[in-house]
């Protein structure tokens, strides 16, 4: 009663109250239609890298041209209608997940408010069964007697161009992070659906240039950032200098493409680019050359990260070939992997399946310590937290954690390595040994219950800053609480995408927080032999005691 | 009595109307969790709402003696990403004003109507303040989007300036040439 | 709209049970053919569906971990929540099947401004759920004594157990009251909560009704009408041995009684109620988060799909590489080709 008293005031005050993306209370929500204006979606992939794709693997991508997502005409293929049911089918008898999470969802509400999206938008749309709901109702109409008799009162409807414009919306408001999953008494997995459906947006051409073009960069040049190899080279080096800078050594321990090296090095190409990857990226260097480790570093593979993974399995697959593939060419052991999100959901749970069994490689074993990793006894490759925990455990590390006194940090637990591979423990192992001030955020904000960035799964492009500070909210609640409490000033994390949109995240919720990589932090406790005082962090930054 | 008491005795009242103006906007099913669940992670729309709102409502009660400043940013900066025009994502400021009378018009004295002009100054103030922040905030944001257009991955992925395709197309012209 | 649809349905279902087991021939059709039908249904259709699903296979082994993961031997695993062996997995199934685990996850203490700790409804939803679903099994146990002579000694035990209280005559079982209480909880959330009520459709109204009408007219028939139940099991027991036998003392209520759970058993394939099922299958739950160390196979794997191999890419990139000090497989040709660089994507 209270509320349509504050109904009619609202009116009063601006005559229509806008709602967020028109949609309007009273109406059912199979009646709310998604509008699109500037800021609410990712631009549409460039005609000539739909086409540079469709090359690659025929008929996944849609017919290549170009479109306007605000305007009414997609240009869509003539029978999209049946190019999606005909995708959906497909996809039913290829994947289990995808028949049982669209048969089995009671509609308990236990995911609704789990959703960062729905969070921080308010939008029930970004309710994951809701999100499911977009899917299922088509797949009611089309696949199951009751919704093919029933129609409606069956919670069917049918395929149309404003359902399609639904999923284009609200498929790509979704970061696949799981966060619905962990609550869900089935174990319905959004994630599992979001993947089918953009699988199959792709097929009638729907698309966004932020996912299309770094998959096609990372194919042909090897990173999605599209540099070559001679730049990329560059790049790393521009490091080295910076590292002698910070510690007055020159290492020479980094070489790329080299034959005949123990261990591969794969890392999300953005760790040699992009601020503040870059000290994670002196983190591991200083680390590989403190134990005197044989490795190389390639520049064909040197994407960890898979936009693959954002479009279909087929293109997921052909990008990850090039791990196993590069590693067989220079005749490595085993493969150690940097820290990346996604990339590491892709190696724990797909690389194997897709590209393996990798016999040509042996049981990673830390040639330091001895330890074999037996858990990555059949995919061989290991992520560097899990290496660098086991290092310090027997005590391998000449650590100073008191040159991070200047740092009071945190951690976010990446979705990915925390829902897709259980790694929770060995990134916290490893912040303790080099760091004094760690504070944990609240309870329900880490570990398998925490908060995506906001940005994952192919959002993080300018163009929808807006959204994505939305949906990173619950991500920078929690973090501003243990500011406000610790004085935390330092979000550490195990994640590329992370590294690039917290830092965005944290300019405009909490701006006196930075982002690092926990091997940023690690690269400054670490005591080099033969180095210099160091008066500066890796990002030239005065330690706590030396006015810079 | 003066208004400062009516407001203090009512205060409750009035942050639940004023907030429930702010979240009328919201879809009716998101505006009863907004507002219900008190958690302040599990639902930091919710949590930053109503502190803003209570805490704008505390230093129009008691003035200076209240620190307005990070609690109205920090709503000033929920308010600035919600992807509407600026006139829309303030206008909810004033409702105060129209529900302040509305609630109260049963204790409304001649005495409170001589108060009610500097009360009404005191909203447009805050108005103001509110403003300025959520321009700052959208100016953050712009700033933030800046920065990572410099960081250079946009540029990057962009073949026309790509630093390395660009020397390579300067390779090919000379090899042409020569 | 979708609720009173709902709720008409169910109405007209009585109430065409009521009436049809008053004409001739109507009993035999209500109290004999149709749960035989509905049986029929309920047992094919519930075994088409699950041969359905496993039809599709499992491609990639993709459990959601929800705890630590097998790693190094010195960092405690959490052998429940991200099981890495099969005993693990039957470990985490059954803590899911039987005490609903991924819902009971919704409870954990929340900080509140206060401070002070507060149980969202999630928690509620945990509770009522699993009341639910126990008194429903309970009631299915229980009314084996209808289709068994003798009675087996689990069922009497169960009965003896469920009416401990000792409280009326006939003895009032726990499980009736619980069962009823939990299904108008699960119905009142759906209306109350805006959110739940938004994503609610008939499909989920419908078999609420139908359900709590089942157990009402249970109810009645137990505590306040007192039906024949001689008659009654005689004519249960004939169903489940085949020789069914109908007296006239059968009074109409059974009839709607029966009809309706000849109706629920019917729809249960078809519908979401095929949670029961499903929760067994479901990928993220019910596999091992082994997937670095076992190899999982996918049978539609397609080896056709390469990545776009190293030595395209040296060609691409050979002269930019050789001049960059970066090793390669194949040197540069001797003397500067006149051709073009390979063509851009």
């Amino acid at each position: 009663m209270a509320d349509t008293k504050v109904g009619q005031m609202s009116e009063d005050v601006v005559k229509a109250p806008s709602m967020m993306t028109g949609a309007v209370p009273t109406k059912d929500w199979m009646d709310v239609p998604a509008v699109f204006k500037p800021g609410n979606y990712c631009y549409p992939g460039k005609e000539e890298m739909a086409a540079y794709h469709n090359k690659n693997l025929p008929g996944l991508f849609g017919e290549s041209r170009t479109w306007l997502v605000e305007s009414d005409d997609w240009l869509l293929p003539e029978n999209w209608k049946e190019i999606i049911i005909q995708g959906i089918k497909e996809r039913l008898d290829k994947f289990r997940s995808f028949k049982i999470f669209m048969d089995c969802c009671v509609r308990c509400g236990a995911c609704a408010d789990k959703c960062h999206f729905f969070l921080g938008t308010g939008d029930p749309k970004n309710m994951p069964v809701l999100r499911a709901e977009l899917l299922r109702s088509v797949y009611r109409n089309e696949f199951t007697k009751a919704g093919k008799i029933l129609g409606r009162l069956a919670g069917a409807r049918e395929m149309t161009f404003g359902v399609l414009k639904e999923w284009f919306m609200y498929f790509y408001q979704c970061t696949e992070c799981r966060r619905c999953s962990v609550f869900c008494p089935y174990g319905i997995d959004t994630a599992e659906i979001t993947m089918m459906a953009r699988e199959i947006l792709h097929l009638v051409g729907v698309n966004t240039n932020w996912i299309l073009e770094p998959a096609a960069n990372s194919n042909r040049t090897g990173n999605h950032l599209g540099l070559q190899p001679h730049t990329f080279k560059e790049n790393a080096e521009f490091l080295l200098d910076d590292i002698e800078e910070v510690t007055g050594l020159r290492l020479n321990s980094l070489t790329f493409n080299r034959k005949g090296a123990e261990i591969l090095f794969v890392i999300p190409s953005a760790d040699v680019f992009a601020d503040p990857g870059i000290f994670t990226f002196m983190g591991y260097l200083l680390l590989f050359d403190h134990i005197g480790l044989d490795y190389t570093i390639s520049t064909y593979s040197s994407e960890g990260g898979n936009f693959g993974l954002f479009t279909n399995n087929e293109l997921m697959k052909k990008l990850n070939g090039k791990m196993y593939a590069e590693a067989k060419r220079l005749g490595v052991k085993w493969i150690l992997g940097g820290e990346c999100g996604h990339m590491w959901r892709v190696l724990h749970q797909y690389m194997d399946t897709m590209n393996g069994p990798a016999d040509f490689l042996e049981v990673p074993k830390s040639p330091i310590t001895g330890t074999v990793f037996e858990n990555a006894a059949s995919t061989k490759m290991v992520h560097i937290s899990e290496f660098t925990a086991d290092l310090i455990k027997h005590n391998k590390l000449k650590l100073d954690p008191s040159r991070n006194n200047h740092r009071k940090v945190t951690f976010h637990d990446s979705c990915n390595p925390a829902r897709g591979m259980g790694m929770l423990d060995e990134p916290r192992e490893v912040i303790k040994a080099v760091c004094n001030n760690f504070y944990e955020m609240p309870e329900n904000t880490i570990r398998e219950q925490t908060f995506c960035c906001g940005s994952g799964t192919g959002l993080n492009t300018g163009e929808i800053m807006d959204l994505r500070m939305k949906g990173g909210l619950p991500r920078a609640n929690a973090v501003k609480h243990v500011r406000d409490k610790f004085g935390v000033n330092t979000l550490s994390c195990v994640c590329a995408i992370d590294r690039a949109t917290l830092l965005a995240l944290m300019q405009y919720w909490n701006p006196d927080v930075e982002v690092c990589g926990v091997s940023e932090l690690v690269g400054n406790a670490l005591i080099m032999e033969g180095e210099k005082e160091r008066e500066t962090g890796l990002r030239f930054e005065p330690l706590e005691g030396s006015e810079g | 009595m003066k208004l400062v008491e009516l407001l203090a005795q009512k205060e409750d009242v009035l942050v639940q109307k004023w907030l429930g103006l702010v979240l009328g906007e919201y879809p009716a099913d998101a505006v009863r969790f907004l507002g219900k669940k008190a958690d302040q992670f599990a639902n930091p729309l919710g949590h930053n709402y109503s502190t803003g709102v209570s805490g704008m409502f505390r230093s129009l009660r008691v003035g200076e003696e209240f620190e307005l400043g990070p609690v109205l940013e920090q709503l000033m900066k929920v308010r600035a990403v919600q992807e509407q025009i600026p006139s829309k994502s303030l206008a909810f400021l004033f409702g105060i004003k129209r529900i302040v009378r509305h609630e109260c018009r049963k204790e409304w004295t001649a005495e409170i109507e001589q108060e009610w002009p500097e009360f009404e100054a005191r909203v447009d103030g805050l108005a103001l303040q509110a403003f300025d922040l959520f321009m700052a905030s959208r100016e953050r944001l712009f700033q933030v989007r800046l920065r990572e257009l410099q960081s250079g991955s946009y540029l990057i992925t962009d073949h026309m300036k790509c630093p390395s395709a660009m020397v390579r197309e300067e390779k090919k012209r000379q090899k042409t040439e020569s | 709209m979708r609720i009173l649809k709902s709720l008409g349905i169910v109405l007209v279902l009585m109430l065409v049970a009521y009436l049809g087991a008053a004409v001739p021939g109507g009993p035999a059709l209500f109290g004999v053919v149709f749960p035989w039908l509905a049986f029929l249904i309920f047992v094919g259709g519930f075994i088409s569906k699950v041969v359905g699903w496993a039809k599709s296979p499992v491609p990639f082994r993709i459990p959601t971990t929800c705890g630590q993961a097998n790693s190094l031997p010195w960092i405690k695993q959490n052998k429940l929540d991200c099981p890495s062996t099969t005993m693990g997995v039957i470990g985490r199934m059954l803590l899911e099947i039987f005490a609903f685990r991924s819902l009971f996850r919704n409870t954990r203490a929340e900080i509140h401004d206060g401070p002070k700790l507060v149980y969202g409804s999630s928690k509620y939803l945990w509770l009522f759920g699993l009341m639910f679903h126990y008194s429903f099994l309970v009631i299915v146990v229980r009314h084996m004594r209808l289709f068994t002579d003798p009675v087996p000694f689990f069922v009497q035990a169960l009965e003896f157990g469920d009416g401990f209280l000792q409280v009326g005559a006939p003895v009032l079982y726990q499980s009736d009251l619980i069962f009823l209480g939990a299904v108008t909880f699960l119905f009142a959330r759906r209306v109350v909560l805006p959110a739940i009520r938004y994503i609610s459709l008939p499909a989920d109204y419908f078999p609420l009704f139908l359900i709590f009408a089942i157990g009402a007219t249970g109810v009645l028939m137990r505590y306040f009408l007192r039906v024949d139940v001689v008659s009654i099991k005689q004519l249960t027991h004939g169903l489940a041995t085949f020789q069914p036998v109908l007296s006239g003392n059968i009074s109409g209520i059974f009839f709607v009684h029966i009809f309706l759970v000849s109706i629920l058993m019917a729809y249960f394939p078809f519908s979401k109620l095929m949670h029961l099922g499903g929760v067994f299958l479901s990928p993220t739950r019910n596999l091992a988060n082994n997937s670095r160390m076992v190899r999982h196979i996918n049978p539609w794997n397609d080896p056709s799909i390469k990545p776009h191999s190293y030595a395209s890419y040296e060609d691409d990139f050979r002269e930019f590489m050789v001049e960059a000090g970066l090793p390669v497989d194949k040197e540069l040709p001797p003397k500067p080709a006149a051709e073009d660089a390979p063509a851009e994507s």
